[in-house]
């Protein structure tokens, strides 16, 4: 589990930027080689001071050179060029530490067997940084993320890693995969023990993302201090992909879909058949004892010799529009973004569990927060993505929209349509509605754990849940 | 084998060798102490019980800064009371006291690291011990050591990984509470992907090892050729190159040597310089017929003179040492012209036969100096003091007849400057403590008086003592050396009860007996003899050929060659150390021939000869043959086409620089049309790939399958197979709740592989899951 940052370095744009040193590094050495008399009067001291200044202003030379020409060639070369990057860790500094030890030693005694030691340490650290970055450019890396999860959802991403070397394997690499949200930013690594000659493997790590919007995951690093573990090499793949996190959704609690079914009555529509709620031909059938008579088919009866019955069933399929006010006071320290999520949740878990229990009704929602967001549709997966989509990137606000959508909801909508206010304003900060059709729940006076449970929520003893506050079945003034 | 096993034996393994391999060089014991405590260690802070696991095991930090001060103290203490040798092994002791510490305290990667680290350390100071001519078995341990540590590397490598991603917590599942319900903190949980399940050193990892330790070795060892030996001038911690470190002579002729130092040398078929004669008139002439007319019974090789003796070491005197005048002849076609290859000695002088003249390099540029009070000559600081050496030594050509054992001319100016310094008074002086010796020469000298019944010259004394010495059949010649009487001197010991010698013994004992007379006499080491090859009119030196003899001053001859020791003796001991030679040791003797040319020895010279020169040539040709296909290229390519079609064109240098260029032409014109055909979209690679991508679980279930031995046939279907698995392992999946598996994903497998088309991300992560679930279910972690 890594929540690690990665810094991402700077490098010098120009191409010359390692010719000053490299110059320098030059006439010094050209003064020494090639003027005996310069250097023959110099002590061995003096000749050793000479020399590491050489080196020293080779390496930087060197090095600025290689980082100019590894930024030229990231820009203008094909992708996955010029992404190189390199670390030397504390365990490589100090080996090459001791190789500068034993290379000035041995020159400095005419030792060539301690010259030899310090080859014997050359060529493994040359090797080592060979095959890593030979690894590195064989490797191809592909992400397969789903592009939705619901917050507190578990999910794996995939990540594939293809060797297309045709004799050499790779070993011990490493892919990290970064996660960023606006809120958060965290990785997560897969590593992947070998991948044979111009194959694949396939690895995963796993998400809980417990934040809504927009998840930007990558550029892809993949990285390995294989096989001595004095370098760290790693390359940069700029793949991206997107997660959208939805506001979780749960279920509303037994309680308070009693009260909501009750509180449907309350909407003002014609009542066309038998009963309140037996709105809906269903089937004939023979009398019964203990039947209404006067659900008795007299035409039907005739025919058939004997008592028929219309059946009617229950339809309590109504449309339901909520308008979600997604205010959020001004002052930061003021605001409070669990209720924003928990709000956000609840509407989500409403209109998906009326669209699931009313398959014919028209749900809408009119959000209003920093931005407004209308979405009519029904309770069929295709249609429900769209208003989760919407939902997931939503932004709390000033609100200012809320009562002109409201009205609007009203004045559009049929009578069957049950209007519901879901506020996050406290009843301190009023909202004026004047319609008797509309519900207001003032969600910050809400206690929700009460009211929406979620699967993975241990559920109170006895499954009863103690009477909600903030439901207001008639309008506020 | 489990990892953690593995690396942990393979570190303590590295260690052990390192302690080794310095002990050896060292040739105490100390460094042998680290075997018993890799043991220790071992035991003490590795072997864990189950049980034991929580708790750590290991000296303490406290008590391991202690020791470490204590070990500080012991090799502080060994620094100050040693000689230059002493300090070094007093760093080597501490370097071995620390890993002793740190084998016994509990482990951690950072403390693993130290390890290696100071095993490093420890190699490199066994280098620095082993240095010299026959340190084969150094480079054999080195290169052991080079694989063992990779290996162990490369192990270390995997196993910080795997702890690194080993599980730390519960793994976050499904059914696992996610804390605030709505919003907090997300959570990314890494993992890890194993080819095979879950082994990590496998068959295909070891082969890995072996090729990146030989990749290594070779890379080492171009390391090792190409760099430039532009030693800086001027320093030498470890006193005169000349003795080493050890204080053992690596020539014949260092500026000190302890008797009995020769005797190894003696034995050796080292190469030590080839010598080429032109008379004035550029006619090829043997050395022994140039050696005749100097009056040397064969050639002798001046190449120490030593004036002092101190039991039991003979010392040159620091006054010869000064540079003396330039060598630039005036007429060089009368003189005869010696062309000189001399291997790496280590020191300013340079060898020649006769009295040089002139000393210039193959371009005839003057590179020596004559130094008139010994006779011998130098090499300028800037001609190539490290490593092979070729020079030009031109001296005079005595017509035949001349004077007998003449050593080195001496003129007026010459014997007044020895005058002025006292140089010939000071080859009188004898060590007190050699009485019975002196006795010894005088009764020899009366002996010879009373035969002739006359008194005797000191040219007539010296001869006499020379042929008690040689001619008596008292004293016999062997390289078998072995001490009588430690308490006396080791010439009289040699004198009175050993009776037995070597050169060494029987020249040192004459210059004490000469000086026992009066007679003033220096001791000279170099080469006497060598092997005449007729075919290249050469003469080859090896080191079996050096010898020591004495120079005596004879006031109206000046210095006269005397040599005491048994010529037919020595000669056949030097020719037996070349003839009974058995094949391992002829082979032994030629690796520590190339051991000691190549690696102990090689020289800007050397690398100038076997690698800059002919890269340059090879270049230059290249350029050539590129100018000449631009300005002729029929002609050219004809002539190209007709040496690739020459067989014997490829074995050689160039053919073997054609073959590299042609390859890496082919190489270059590969990865283009390569990344051409890329850009172009003419690769069908990459769609390739993407189909293997899209059936890759169905493989993955195969090898799960296949690790419990159930095998799909030939003839079977991947539905059959899924029917024929789930059957054979119901009991273990239907307890997991994975009895559909193995049917699920052979009716996924259908979809892919014949439906042609990829798994939504959905269906993939059920796929994941069933696999994931089935490897948990059928292969348990260990």
């Amino acid at each position: 589990m890594s929540n690690a940052v990665e810094a991402r370095p700077s490098y010098p744009k120009r191409w010359y930027a390692g010719v000053p040193a490299l110059a320098v590094a030059f006439a010094i050495s050209a003064a020494y080689l090639g003027v005996p008399r310069w250097s023959s009067d110099l002590t061995a001291f003096g000749h050793f001071v000479v020399r590491s200044v050489i080196t020293a202003f080779g390496i930087i030379g060197l090095v600025q050179t290689a980082a100019a020409w590894s930024h030229i060639r990231g820009t203008f070369a094909t992708p996955g060029f010029g992404k190189h990057r390199m670390v030397v860790p504390v365990e490589g500094i100090v080996y090459l530490t001791i190789m500068f030890a034993l290379f000035t030693g041995a020159m400095l005694t005419k030792s060539n067997m301690l010259l030899l030691v310090f080859a014997l340490m050359a060529g493994p650290f040359i090797i080592n940084g060979w095959m890593t970055f030979g690894m590195l450019q064989a490797t191809r890396v592909m992400r397969t993320a789903p592009p939705r999860a619901m917050i507190g959802e578990l999910f794996a991403v995939e990540l594939t890693l293809s060797n297309t070397r045709p004799l050499m394997s790779i070993w011990i690499m490493s892919v990290r995969d970064t996660i960023v949200h606006v809120r958060e930013e965290l990785t997560a690594t897969v590593l992947f023990a070998r991948v044979a000659p111009r194959s694949s493997q396939a690895g995963h790590y796993q998400l809980r993302l417990m934040r809504r919007g927009r998840f930007q995951l990558g550029p892809l690093l993949t990285f390995s201090r294989f096989p001595l573990g004095l370098v760290e090499r790693s390359r940069l793949f700029s793949d991206s992909a997107e997660i959208l996190v939805y506001p979780r959704i749960g279920r509303l609690s037994s309680a308070f879909r009693r009260r909501w079914l009750g509180a449907t009555e309350l909407v003002a529509r014609p009542q066309p058949h038998s009963g309140v709620f037996h709105d809906e031909f269903h089937r004939l059938r023979e009398f019964r004892t203990g039947d209404n008579p006067r659900d008795i088919h007299w035409r039907s009866s005739a025919r058939r010799g004997e008592l028929i019955l219309r059946e009617y069933q229950q339809n309590r399929d109504f449309n339901l529009a909520v308008v979600l006010d997604l205010w959020q006071p001004d002052l930061p320290k003021d605001r409070n973004p669990e209720l924003i999520e928990q709000a956000l949740s609840f509407a989500a878990t409403a209109i998906v569990e009326h669209g699931r229990a009313c398959r014919d009704a028209i749900l809408t929602l009119s959000a209003s927060g920093a931005t407004s967001f209308r979405w009519q549709g029904q309770g069929t997966s295709a249609s429900l993505e769209s208003l989760l989509d919407g939902l997931a990137i939503l932004q709390p606000g000033s609100g200012r929209e809320t009562i002109p959508l409201v009205n609007e909801l009203v004045q559009r909508l049929s009578g069957s349509t049950k209007v519901i206010v879901m506020t996050t304003r406290p009843i301190s900060v009023p909202l004026d509605l004047h319609s008797p059709r509309v519900d207001c729940l003032r969600l910050a006076e809400m206690e929700f754990d009460q009211v929406l449970i979620y699967d993975d929520q241990p559920t109170t003893p006895h499954g009863t849940l103690a009477p909600t506050n903030g439901m207001v079945t008639a309008s506020e003034g | 084998m489990n990892l953690e096993i593995v690396f942990k034996r393979s570190m303590y393994a590295v260690t052990a060798l390192t302690g080794c391999l310095l002990g050896a060089a060292e040739g105490g014991w100390i460094p042998y102490g680290t075997l018993p405590a890799v043991v220790i260690g071992y035991l003490w802070t590795e072997s864990q019980t189950r049980q034991d696991r929580v708790k750590p095991r290991g000296m303490s930090d406290a008590l391991a800064a202690i020791c470490g001060l204590v070990a500080l103290v012991c090799s502080t203490g060994e620094f100050f009371s040693e000689n230059i040798e002493g300090r070094l092994l007093s760093g080597t002791h501490l370097l071995v006291y620390l890993t002793w510490i740190v084998l016994v305290q509990q482990k951690t990667n950072r403390r693993y690291w130290l390890l290696l680290a100071l095993g490093i350390l420890q190699l490199a100071v066994a280098s620095v011990l082993a240095s010299g001519q026959e340190t084969v078995w150094f480079g054999i341990g080195a290169i052991t050591y080079v694989f063992a540590t990779l290996w162990t590397l490369s192990v270390f490598s995997i196993h910080r990984s795997a702890s690194q991603f080993a599980p730390k917590s519960t793994p976050l599942t499904t059914e696992s509470s996610t804390g605030p319900l709505v919003s907090g903190s997300s959570i990314a949980m890494d993992s890890v992907q194993i080819e095979d399940g879950v082994t990590w050193i496998t068959t295909p990892f070891m082969t890995g090892v072996a090729f990146n330790c030989a990749m290594s070795l070779f890379v080492s060892a171009l390391f090792f050729i190409l760099i430039p030996r532009v030693w800086i001038p001027g320093s030498s911690a470890f006193g005169s190159t000349d003795t080493g470190v050890r204080g053992v002579s690596k020539s014949a002729f260092a500026a000190e040597i302890r008797l009995g130092d020769m005797g190894p040398i003696l034995e050796s078929l080292d190469p030590v310089m080839q010598v080429k004669l032109k008379t004035p008139l550029r006619a090829s002439i043997s050395a022994a017929d140039y050696a005749e007319r100097l009056g040397l019974a064969e050639p002798l090789f001046r190449g120490a003179v030593l004036s002092i003796y101190e039991a039991p070491r003979w010392k040159v005197e620091p006054l010869s040492i000064q540079k003396g005048s330039r060598l630039i002849p005036a007429e060089r076609k009368s003189l005869v012209r010696q062309e000189i290859r001399l291997e790496d000695m280590s020191t300013d002088v340079l060898l020649a036969m006769g009295s040089p003249l002139g000393l210039v390099d193959p371009e005839e540029h003057p590179r020596g100096s004559y130094q008139a009070l010994t006779g011998l000559i130098y090499r300028y600081p800037d001609f190539n003091k490290h490593g092979a050496v070729r020079y030009v030594v031109y001296s005079e050509l005595p017509p035949p007849g001349g004077q007998l054992n003449a050593a080195q001319p001496v003129n007026e100016v010459l014997r007044q400057r020895y005058a002025q310094l006292g140089y010939i008074d000071r080859h009188r002086e004898l060590p007190p403590r050699l009485e019975r010796m002196a006795k010894l020469a005088q009764e020899v000298v009366g002996r010879e008086e009373k035969r002739r019944r006359t008194r005797l010259s000191d040219f007539d004394k010296a001869r006499s003592i020379e042929r008690f010495l040689r001619d008596s059949g008292e004293y016999t010649y062997t390289l078998n050396m072995s001490v009588d009487d430690k308490k006396i001197d080791p010439i009289e010991d040699f004198l009175f009860n050993r009776k037995q010698g070597h050169c060494e013994y029987f020249a040192s004992a004459l210059a004490l007996m000469l000086r026992a007379v009066d007679i003033p006499t220096r001791l000279i080491s170099g080469y006497k003899g060598g092997n005449y090859d007729e075919s290249t009119q050469t003469l080859h030196l090896q080191k079996r050929h050096a010898h020591a003899w004495c120079e005596a001053w004879i006031e109206r001859r000046g210095w006269v060659t005397l040599d005491a020791t048994p010529a037919d003796e020595r000669q056949a001991v030097v020719d037996a150390a070349s003839g009974n030679r058995s094949v391992w040791t002829d082979m032994r003797s030629q690796l520590v021939g190339i051991w000691s040319e190549n690696v102990v020895n090689i020289s800007l010279d050397k690398q100038e000869e076997i690698i800059y020169r002919p890269v340059r040539e090879f270049a230059r040709g290249l350029v050539k043959s590129l100018k000449e296909l631009w300005e002729s290229p029929k002609t050219s390519l004809a002539s190209f086409f007709g040496s690739l079609t020459h067989p014997l064109g490829w074995f050689s240098l160039r053919g073997i620089g054609t073959l590299l260029v042609l390859a890496g032409i082919g190489w270059l014109v590969h990865r283009t049309w390569r990344r051409i055909a890329r850009w172009k979209g003419w690769s069908r690679v990459e769609a390739d790939q993407q189909s293997t991508r899209l059936v890759e679980f169905y493989e993955r279930f195969a090898r799960l399958m296949d690790s419990l031995s159930l095998h799909r046939a030939e003839t079977q279907t991947q539905q059959e197979f899924a029917n024929q698995t789930a059957t054979t392992l119901q009991s273990r999946l239907q307890s997991a709740g994975f009895s559909g598996s193995p049917l699920e994903i052979s009716e996924l497998f259908y979809k892919v592989r014949f439906g042609n088309e990829a798994l939504p991300a959905r269906e993939a992560d059920h796929v994941e899951e069933l696999l994931s679930g089935l490897e948990r279910v059928l292969r348990p972690q260990t």
